[in-house]
């Protein structure tokens, strides 16, 4: 199987304030198939977030190389990456992901207001499908603050897949749910692998969830 | 105490624009309440004072300006006051006229007022020192006319000092003996706008007798005339000097009588009180209604920051002490600039040397705007009531929940 | 509109501000214009007059107030759409131009009504940069959440 993310960080620098910048990521390089289920995993402020960021190609503010699916991300512009975010690349991010003001649906179907009307390939029955295997047909009227903690994880892993994209980041998705609704959002991510070979990479503190994947890779503190 | 710092620092002043627009809101209603206050205040002193000079059986002359043209002349005018002087009683007054006179080396323009001796009796002038005005005296080429001048003016023209001045209401120069000085701080409400008082700091009270009146020119003697009061009269001799004036000048006065006056001033005030306060109360409601949306927005951005605050033991009773103490801060810096605006206001008036304008006051301001800054402090305790109570609604209505964190 | 950050309680919220705003100005403005024949009142509303820009731009701290709360409001959903392909780029873009037109109704409003009452038009053209400039401030407000 080939590389669909080959990335070499030589440096990241974090900084909230110029006087407090930090050094992140150093002589990084990662390489990951497609179909693969990797996770990541370390204490915290190693920069586990700051490289889902970078993969994700919400940051760009690195010294390195990331090439993915084949094409060098860092020549790209922000509306090509924007691109690639709508169609390849799912996230899977904690429940409070979601717009407060809109409804669990409009949520989940936040990234087709961003696809080419020549490029419609939403398909309402598949989507009924996935609605109804992730369970929140009772909600998707709801608001955010009107579901439960579950509910809402669901809702964004349901947003994370619509666009069934090639790669899935998730990030603690699975912190702030009790064990039956973790291994349900589990089997539903590993599901999306086996049915559309989805390359699953997954930033966790839980080394139970990190042990499902793959591969495991451990990111220490730069020293 | 600890706490309250706590708020102050930590999350009221992170979020300086919501700080910044209530000090500019309250600062707007409190500018809006005490400058409707002001002019209501001093309009009742006004109509006060006014009515004072209005005994019983008198009547008080006021101009129906028409299209007629008049035919004035000094010597149909002098025929008028001849004709005053023999049948009636009467107060007169001219005030306005600016002359030019050193003070501390430097020519200043202060203002001298003309009034005759029932005038005189009838505003009840105090002084803080010498005589009263003595209205017995001859003008001639070399006499010394007797004045009260303000105390301000007494510094560099003190009792017994004399001034020389030239002035539009007669021919020639005249010299003025200090006689006695104005109490501090004493007004003439002006007639034309009852809500503004002139303060006679800076000013002359010129002394007019029968001797004068022969000796003034036409502008003394005309502005004389519109400001008549005829005492112990009725309604039928008031009427003929009227016709007099009418007849000999082309002008038409006509002469009210206490009742009369008393039901317009009234009227009048009551009119000015009802537009003044429709005009407040719809920027009052807007304001209010900006300044409790902008509690609701408060509440919505620091939602988080309550929340924390409550879970980790901060009472709603602690919490309402601490809004309440905050709130009061800000007021009280509003209600500080609106006393610094009128402060600067007050302290122009003598940089400029308008006279009028230039009071002592207790720390440079008026009775009336300190009376006004009362009723700004009244306004913002139920102000500030009213949007720490709506903000306490608001906090209230949030579940305290992990989930309002999350 | 789908993927305007603006729903219509935000639309409304801000039009009522930019109506009391410009209200005001109008107000202050042709104050003079009014003869009510009690020269208490003349008086008390000609400081009102005198301070009449000093007042407006005072007063339109609200605007600013909207804005800041409103960016402050939307980052979570600005971060969500451009997790799902949206660019912080179009989003300022979308985010000034729905601005600027619900600015721009608001003032060619009063404007109309000043040609209808044959008033003096345009002279709130001051405040209408102003607002322009506070939209532009605001905007910068967006990069803080451009990332997770």
């Amino acid at each position: 199987m080939k590389n669909i993310i080959e990335i070499n960080i030589n440096e990241k620098v974090y900084s909230k304030k110029k006087e407090e910048s930090l050094s992140i990521l150093n002589k990084f390089n990662l390489e990951v198939k497609e179909g693969e289920k990797l996770s990541i995993v370390g204490e915290s402020g190693v920069g586990k977030t700051s490289l889902l960021n970078i993969l994700g190609l919400i940051d760009s503010d690195f010294d390195g190389t990331y090439r993915l699916f084949g094409e060098d991300t860092l020549k790209l512009n922000e509306k090509e990456k924007a691109k690639l975010r709508n169609k390849k690349i799912g996230f899977a991010l904690q429940e409070s992901a979601l717009i407060d003001s809109l409804s669990i649906e409009e949520n989940i179907k936040l990234p087709l207001m961003y696809i080419d009307s020549k490029d419609q390939s939403f398909d309402q029955k598949e989507y009924n499908e996935m609605i109804h295997t992730i369970g929140i047909e009772s909600i998707l009227k709801k608001k955010p603050n009107q579901c439960s903690g579950g509910q809402r994880s669901r809702a964004v892993f349901a947003r994370s897949i619509i666009m069934k994209p090639n790669i899935i980041l998730s990030d603690e998705p699975t912190s702030s749910l009790d064990v039956e609704n973790k291994e349900k959002i589990m089997n539903l991510l590993f599901k999306m692998n086996e049915k559309y070979n989805t390359t699953i990479i997954t930033v966790t503190h839980d080394l139970e969830v990190a042990n499902q994947h793959d591969r495991v890779i451990r990111l220490e503190r730069s020293k | 105490m600890r706490a309250f710092k706590f708020f102050v620092n930590k999350i009221f002043l992170r979020k300086i624009v919501l700080c910044i627009s209530v000090i500019f809101l309250m600062l707007f209603v409190n500018y809006t309440v005490f400058s409707s206050s002001r002019t209501l205040i001093s309009s009742y002193q006004g109509s006060k004072q006014m009515q004072s000079m209005n005994p019983e059986n008198s009547y008080v002359g006021m101009e129906n300006v028409s299209d007629d043209e008049q035919d004035i002349s000094e010597e149909k005018v002098q025929e008028v006051y001849k004709y005053l002087e023999k049948n009636c009683q009467y107060s007169m007054y001219h005030e306005g006229e600016m002359i030019h006179i050193p003070i501390n080396n430097e020519i200043t323009e202060i203002p001298i007022t003309y009034i005759n001796e029932e005038y005189y009796k009838l505003s009840n002038i105090e002084l803080s020192k010498g005589k009263k005005l003595n209205f017995d005296f001859k003008f001639s080429k070399n006499a010394e006319i007797p004045v009260l001048v303000g105390n301000e003016l007494a510094k560099d023209y003190p009792i017994g000092s004399k001034i020389k001045i030239k002035t539009g209401s007669f021919d020639k120069k005249i010299v003025l003996k200090v006689s006695g000085v104005l109490k501090k701080d004493f007004c003439y409400t002006n007639n034309r706008l009852f809500c503004s008082q002139e303060y006679q700091n800076f000013s002359i009270i010129f002394p007019v007798n029968r001797s004068v009146i022969k000796n003034a020119n036409l502008d003394l003697l005309e502005n004389g005339l519109y400001n008549l009061i005829i005492l112990n009269t009725n309604k039928e001799s008031a009427n003929k000097v009227s016709k007099v004036i009418k007849d000999k000048l082309n002008i038409n006065i006509e002469f009210m009588s206490r009742e009369q006056n008393k039901a317009f001033f009234d009227d009048y005030l009551y009119s000015a009180i009802r537009f003044i306060g429709i005009i407040v109360g719809i920027i009052l409601l807007i304001t209010m209604s900006i300044s409790i949306w902008n509690v609701i927005v408060s509440v919505r951005l620091m939602k988080k920051d309550f929340t924390i605050s409550l879970l980790t033991g901060l009472s709603y009773s602690k919490l309402r002490k601490i809004l309440y103490s905050f709130y009061t801060l800000m007021f009280s810096a509003d209600t500080m600039i609106v006393f610094l605006i009128i402060f600067f206001d007050r302290k122009r008036a003598w940089h400029e040397k308008n006279s009028y304008g230039c009071i002592y006051g207790v720390l440079g301001l008026a009775d009336k705007d300190w009376m006004a800054l009362l009723i700004v402090i009244v306004v913002d305790v139920i102000v500030g009531t009213i949007l720490v109570e709506s903000m306490m609604y608001k906090i209230k209505k949030i579940p305290i929940s992990l989930g309002v964190l999350q | 509109m789908k993927q305007s950050l603006f729903r219509k309680k935000d639309v409304i919220e801000l039009c009522i501000l930019y109506i009391v705003c410009f209200m005001l100005e109008f107000m202050l403005e042709n104050i003079k214009n009014i003869k009510i024949n009690i020269e208490i009142v003349e008086y008390f509303l000609s400081g009102f007059a005198r301070y009449k820009i000093p007042i407006v731009l005072l007063f339109s701290i609200v605007v600013v107030v909207y804005h800041y709360q409103f960016v402050f409001r939307k980052k979570k959903e600005i971060y969500c759409r451009i997790l799902v392909g949206d660019t912080l780029q179009d989003i300022k873009k979308r985010y000034i131009l729905e601005n600027v037109t619900i600015l721009l109704l608001n003032y060619l409003l009063f404007n109309v009504i000043s040609i209808y009452l044959d008033i003096d038009v345009f002279k709130n053209s001051y405040l209408f940069f102003c607002f322009l400039m506070y939209i532009l401030v605001s905007t910068s407000g967006m990069k803080n959440y451009e990332s997770i």
